[in-house]
């Protein structure tokens, strides 16, 4: 229907979310959430693509008949993001099912984004994959003020509010439920938790301290581009989700964040990558190379 | 002295799908012994019953180390019953004796109550599978680390408690057990999330075998207020209470218990 609406510009992304969801409530077993997202996302894609009503016989849910109206207007279905935190097997994912890779930078990039981003890079030459800046997507708080001292006085009280309030008040042990993440990935973390970045301190995190871990990149327009441009080239990530809003930061900061951010940084952001790869994972309307199909892509990469 | 010796076996259930892997030691009657959630662990209560019985002790599907995607293949409750029925079939066993404590307390109720003679006598320690409006259970796999030792021991300070509670020196040693702790709460996890009850009073009345019940009277999980209800729910069955003692009786009071345990086995 939203893709009806708009004319063929739905992204779509797929989180599996927090364990306070689906797990404390809505009452889904922890070791069910990842079976039961991997079932449910094939639900989803199936009905994009078939042509015909079908039943749906799955193992969490069951449908005699399934048939989606309207249908969505991209040819290929819009194009499919996963959220991930870190974990090789949903990179893996990504990388073999040609979905987009979209991770949060809510731990501080400063501290994860090296370790991440090597990660998927170095999965992706496992596979033989080529690597696309456009598969990958970060989302970053960003605050914008006309000077770096300005910035830090009318936006650190509400950076401090957000990530103390939200993130920072789910204990550790609600972030990883028994059961919600593979034993493999658990060893992985106990072994060494630095993919969590600034996640145990950030209940009491300073202002100064969420800035320096890159939790938040805030500052004059000039001090924010720099830093944007040179993460995403660093890392190569082509898609940026600029979190403007956060809090309790109010209608007139929010709108002045965007205005600032949209006029004197985005351009510098806009040509990094402009030339050099084909976006697939973005809407054919908004300049997209036609959201390749799997398959499509498959092809692609086995002309290579 | 061999006897003493932990002997793994491994037993195909669920047309092949899932191994058990059974643990066994000692020499004497059988007698079946059903782990709690974290999962299998040898403690002086089994080693002690082990002198005397042969004591098997099949491993949850899911909860053996290295085979940990068994729990995948088990989708519900009914199926793990099931499977643990196609265990000890497979393993010859006639009538053992059993005990279950806790999360294998209900599996052990669960089993007597879909084959009513598949023991010849049952202990429950501190079993969950009820629920009391009046004494929520307390959710032990959402429960901070920190407050788990409070949650399974009246006196969490007391040296069983500690010998339990005992992480392993090396880092990597003991990375690899408290993942494989997680990951077992997690795997049992699965079939009582998110209210440890799934109907096991409705069956309760098909259970035949002769069942004691041992209760830890300041049980911090699973109130002793559940032992007399669950005793008045299976017929002919008597209720002991563990004085001063938490939701682990065999270990919080061993001596207590073993004094339980033994005549009523040896009946």
């Amino acid at each position: 229907m939203i893709d009806c609406i708009s004319n063929g510009r739905l992204v779509s992304g797929f989180p599996v979310g927090l364990p306070c969801d689906a797990n404390v409530n809505n009452g889904v077993p922890p070791s069910e959430t990842r079976a039961r997202f991997d079932e449910n996302l094939e639900l989803v894609l199936r009905a994009w693509s078939e042509r015909k009503p079908f039943p749906f016989n799955g193992k969490f849910s069951q449908y005699g008949s399934v048939n989606i109206w309207p249908r969505p207007i991209q040819a290929s279905g819009p194009a499919v993001w996963i959220t991930g935190i870190g974990n090789p097997k949903t990179m893996e994912f990504c990388l073999s099912r040609s979905f987009g890779f979209n991770y949060f930078g809510w731990f501080g990039w400063k501290l994860t984004g090296r370790r991440i981003f090597d990660r998927f890079g170095s999965i992706a030459e496992q596979m033989g994959k080529k690597r696309n800046p456009f598969q990958i997507g970060f989302m970053q708080t960003i605050a914008v003020a006309e000077t770096d001292e300005e910035a830090e006085r009318i936006y650190g009280p509400h950076i401090e509010y957000f990530f103390r309030k939200a993130l920072g008040s789910i204990p550790p042990h609600r972030l990883m439920l028994p059961g919600g993440i593979d034993i493999r990935g658990l060893e992985f973390v106990l072994r060494d938790p630095a993919d969590f970045g600034m996640a145990a301190k950030m209940r009491t995190a300073t202002f100064r301290e969420l800035v320096d871990a890159g939790c938040v990149i805030c500052g004059s327009p000039e001090t924010v581009r720099d830093q944007l441009v040179a993460m995403c080239k660093d890392f190569g990530i082509g898609n940026l989700h600029a979190m403007l809003q956060f809090g309790s930061l109010p209608k007139e900061l929010t709108q002045r964040n965007i205005d600032l951010f949209s006029t004197r940084v985005l351009p510098h952001l806009r040509p990094i990558w402009e030339g050099e790869y084909d976006h697939h994972w973005w809407p054919e309307r908004l300049g997209g190379k036609p959201a390749a199909s799997e398959e499509k892509v498959r092809e692609e990469e086995a002309a290579l | 002295m061999s006897s003493m010796i932990v002997e793994n076996l491994k037993v195909p259930a669920w047309g092949g799908l899932v191994t058990i892997n059974v643990q066994v030691k000692g020499q004497g009657p059988d007698l079946i012994y059903f782990h709690p959630a974290a999962g299998m662990a040898w403690d002086p209560f089994l080693d002690e019953l082990a002198r005397s019985y042969r004591v098997h002790a099949p491993e949850f599907p899911g909860t053996t180390p290295g085979n940990p995607y068994d729990i995948h293949k088990v989708d519900c409750l009914p199926d793990a019953v099931l499977i643990y029925e196609e265990a000890i079939r497979a393993l010859g066993l006639k009538q053992p004796l059993a005990i279950g404590q806790s999360f294998g307390g209900m599996i052990a109720l669960e089993l007597a109550s879909s084959y009513p003679d598949i023991f010849s006598r049952l202990i429950v320690l501190d079993p969950i599978g009820l629920w009391k409006p009046s004494h929520p259970v307390t959710n032990w796999i959402e429960a901070a680390p920190a407050d788990l030792p409070k949650i399974l021991f009246k006196d969490p300070a007391s040296s069983a408690a500690q010998a339990m509670l005992a992480v392993p020196d090396d880092p990597e040693t003991a990375v690899l057990a408290t993942a494989q702790l997680i990951w077992n709460l997690g795997a049992t996890g699965k079939f009582v999330w998110p209210i440890p009850e799934k109907g096991l009073s409705k069956r309760l009345h098909r259970v035949k075998a002769p069942v004691l019940i041992v209760w830890g009277e300041d049980d911090a999980l699973i109130s002793s207020a559940y032992a007399a209800d669950l005793g008045r729910q299976i017929a002919g069955s008597r209720v002991e209470i563990v004085k001063d003692c938490g939701h682990i009786p065999q270990v919080e009071k061993h001596d207590d218990t073993m004094a339980i345990v033994r005549p009523f086995l040896a009946a």
